[in-house]
C-alpha cells in the first residue's frame, strides 16, 4: 500500500524551498532571512524556543500569510498558487481554535479533508471514498469512525486529524505540537506510527515540537530556527553540535544524555 | 379538535402556517452554522437591522419584507467587510450595527403616525398580518436557502469546523462565509414576520442546541434541529390559536421546552 506512486527521477525540485524569507508584524521581526530546503521523504524536526517564529513559519508555508520578502516554493510553486496547495497536509495543534463541542463524528471530519479538492458542485466520487477509506485504515480510526469527536481521547482525536490530512493525499505532513496533552504511553505509539508513515509509506513529515527528546529520537534531520536559521543538520550531527546548548541551555544536553530522566525533561520544558 | 381544524378555514392561518413551516425549516438549518461559528450575536444584530429596513420601507409605503431583506443583506456584507478591514475590536462592531439600526428604526417610526401598533407586531411577531406576497417571497427564498445549504453542505462544514484548513487548502473560505452570512441575513429578515425581532435568535439557536445535544453527527444534528423547530412552529401556532396567546412567544416557549427535554434525555 502506497500513498503515491514513486517517481524515481532524481532531478525533482525540493519539496519545500525557502529562500531568504523574512516576515514582520509591525516593527517586530518574526522571521529574518530564513533559508532551507526539505526533500521528499525527509522526516524533519522543526525545533525552536517559544517566540522563535515556528508558528509564523507554518502559516507562511500554508499560504495563510504572505512573506514580506524572500520566497517559498512548494514543488516549485508558491503556496498561494493553486495547483500545489493540497501538497501540504496540516495537523493543527489540538488547542487551536477548533471547538470540540462541534457536532461531528470522526468519519465526518476525515471526509472533510477531501472537500478542498472538489469544486462546490462536485460530489465525492469513488476515488474520493477510496482515499478517505485508505486514510482511515492507515491511521486506524475505523473503530471510532462514528463517535463524535467531542467524546474521543486526545490521542484518538489526533489520529482523526491526521487521517483528515491524509485523505487529501498530501506530499508532506506538518504536525504542530501533536502530542500536547496526549498520554505518555499513547505518545510512544503515536511516534511509532509517524515513523511507519515515513518509512513504509514514504510520507515526508515535518514535526514541530518543543519536545527536544521526541525530536532527537524520532526525526532524521533537525531544522532549528530562532527568527533565522540556527542550523539544519542530520539528527546525529545535531546532537553532537553545540546548537542544542546554545538554544536551550545546559539542561538540554542533560536530557539527551539521560533519556530515562523524565524529570529533567519536565524541568527543561 | 374541531376547533383546531377550524384553524385552517381562515386564509390568514393558512398563510401563517406556510410561512411558519418554511421558517421552521430554514432557521435551524442556518442556525447550526450560526451557533458553531459563534454568530448568535450576529443574528440578533441583523434582526434589529431588519426592523430599520421595515421602518424605511413603511416610510416609502412599500412592502416591508423586501426592505427588511435588503437591509439585512447589506448590513451583513458591511459587517463582514468592516470586520476584516477596520480595526474595530471583536464584537463591538455588531453592537454598533445593533444599536444604530434600532435607533434609526425608532426615529423613523416616531415620525410616522399610527406606526406604534405595527412596531409591536414587528418586535414580537404577528402571524395575522402575513400577506400573500409575503408567502410567495418567503417560500421562494426559503427554497433557495434549503438548496443552498444542501449543495454547499461540505464546504460550509469545513469552513465552520476549521476555516484555516479550508483557506490553506485553496478553498475561498471567505466566499463561503459570505454566502453563509447572506443566507443568515435573509433568514432573519423573513423569520421576523412570525416570531418578531426579539425572538429570532431564539428560533435559530434553541432547536439547533437540541440537535447538537442529541444528534452527535453533523448530519443528524441538522435533521434533529429541523424536526424540533418544525414541532415548535406547529405546536406554537396551534397552541397560540387555541389559548389566544402571542404566537412568536408560544413558538419559542415550545422550542425551549424541547430543548429542556433534550437536556434531560441526554442525561
Amino acid at each position: 500500500m502506497s500513498l503515491h506512486s514513486q517517481d524515481n527521477s532524481t532531478k525533482k525540485p525540493p519539496l519545500i524551498n525557502v529562500r531568504h524569507l523574512s516576515y514582520a508584524v509591525g516593527h517586530q521581526t518574526v522571521l529574518e532571512d530564513l533559508s532551507f530546503t526539505i526533500q521528499e521523504g525527509d522526516y524533519v524536526g522543526l525545533l525552536g524556543p517559544n517566540g522563535s517564529g515556528k508558528t509564523t513559519l507554518l502559516r507562511l508555508l500554508l499560504g495563510l500569510l504572505s512573506p514580506d520578502s524572500g520566497s517559498i516554493e512548494i514543488l516549485g510553486q508558491s503556496p498561494k498558487q493553486g495547483a500545489h496547495k493540497q501538497a501540504i497536509g496540516y495537523v493543527p495543534q489540538r488547542a487551536s481554535r477548533t471547538d470540540w463541542g462541534f457536532p461531528a463524528t470522526a468519519a465526518e471530519v476525515v471526509r472533510s479533508g477531501r472537500t478542498p479538492l472538489k469544486k462546490w458542485w462536485q460530489l465525492l466520487n469513488a476515488d474520493d471514498h477510496e482515499a478517505i477509506q485508505r486514510a482511515m485504515d492507515i491511521v486506524g480510526v475505523n473503530a471510532f469512525a462514528d463517535t463524535p469527536i467531542s467524546e474521543l481521547s486526545g490521542g484518538q482525536r489526533q489520529r482523526v486529524f491526521i487521517a483528515r490530512a491524509l485523505a487529501a493525499e498530501p506530499r508532506l505532513l506538518i504536525l504542530d505540537e501533536p502530542t500536547t496533552g496526549v498520554d505518555i504511553a499513547v505518545q510512544h505509539d503515536f511516534y511509532a506510527f509517524l515513523k511507519k508513515l515515513n518509512t513504509e509509506f514514504g510520507m515526508t513529515i515535518v514535526l514541530v515540537s518543543h519536545d527536544i527528546d521526541a525530536i532527537t529520537h524520532e526525526t532524521s534531520s533537525v531544522l532549528c530556527i530562532n527568527q533565522t536559521l540556527v542550523c539544519h543538520l542530520p539528527t546525529e550531527e545535531f546532537l553532537d553540535s553545540s546548537h542544542l546548548t546554545e538554544m536551550f541551555g545546559h539542561h538540554a544536553t542533560h536530557v539527551y544524555h539521560d533519556h530515562s530522566s523524565e524529570h529533567a525533561k519536565q524541568t527543561l520544558l | 379538535m374541531n376547533e383546531l381544524l377550524s384553524l385552517f378555514t381562515y386564509d390568514f392561518m393558512q398563510r401563517a402556517f406556510v410561512v411558519g413551516l418554511v421558517i421552521g425549516v430554514i432557521a435551524p438549518l442556518i442556525g447550526l452554522y450560526v451557533v458553531t461559528r459563534g454568530y448568535s450575536l450576529m443574528a440578533d444584530t441583523l434582526s434589529h437591522v431588519a426592523l430599520a429596513g421595515i421602518a424605511i420601507g413603511t416610510l416609502f409605503g412599500a412592502a416591508p419584507i423586501p426592505f427588511a431583506i435588503a437591509a439585512t443583506v447589506i448590513a451583513a456584507i458591511g459587517i463582514e467587510r468592516l470586520g476584516s478591514r477596520a480595526h474595530i475590536f471583536g464584537e463591538s462592531i455588531l453592537a454598533i450595527f445593533l444599536s444604530g439600526s434600532l435607533a434609526l428604526a425608532i426615529v423613523l417610526m416616531s415620525v410616522q403616525s399610527g406606526f406604534s401598533g405595527d412596531l409591536l407586531s414587528y418586535l414580537f411577531g404577528s402571524i395575522t398580518t402575513v400577506t400573500t406576497s409575503d408567502v410567495q417571497i418567503i417560500s421562494v427564498l426559503g427554497g433557495v436557502i434549503v438548496v443552498g445549504v444542501l449543495v454547499l453542505y461540505r464546504q460550509l462544514f469545513l469552513v465552520s469546523f476549521d476555516p484555516d484548513i479550508a483557506q490553506s487548502q485553496g478553498m475561498r473560505a471567505q466566499r463561503y462565509e459570505l454566502a453563509l452570512l447572506i443566507m443568515t441575513a435573509v433568514t432573519v429578515a423573513m423569520a421576523m414576520r412570525i416570531v418578531g425581532v426579539l425572538l429570532i435568535g431564539a428560533l435559530m439557536v434553541m432547536p439547533t442546541l437540541s440537535g447538537m445535544l442529541l444528534g452527535k453527527s453533523f448530519v443528524r444534528s441538522h435533521v434533529i434541529a429541523v424536526v424540533c423547530s418544525l414541532l415548535s412552529v406547529i405546536f406554537g401556532i396551534a397552541i397560540s390559536y387555541i389559548a389566544e396567546t402571542a404566537t412568536g412567544g408560544t413558538i419559542v416557549l415550545c422550542a425551549l421546552t424541547l430543548f429542556i427535554l433534550s437536556v434531560i434525555w441526554r442525561r
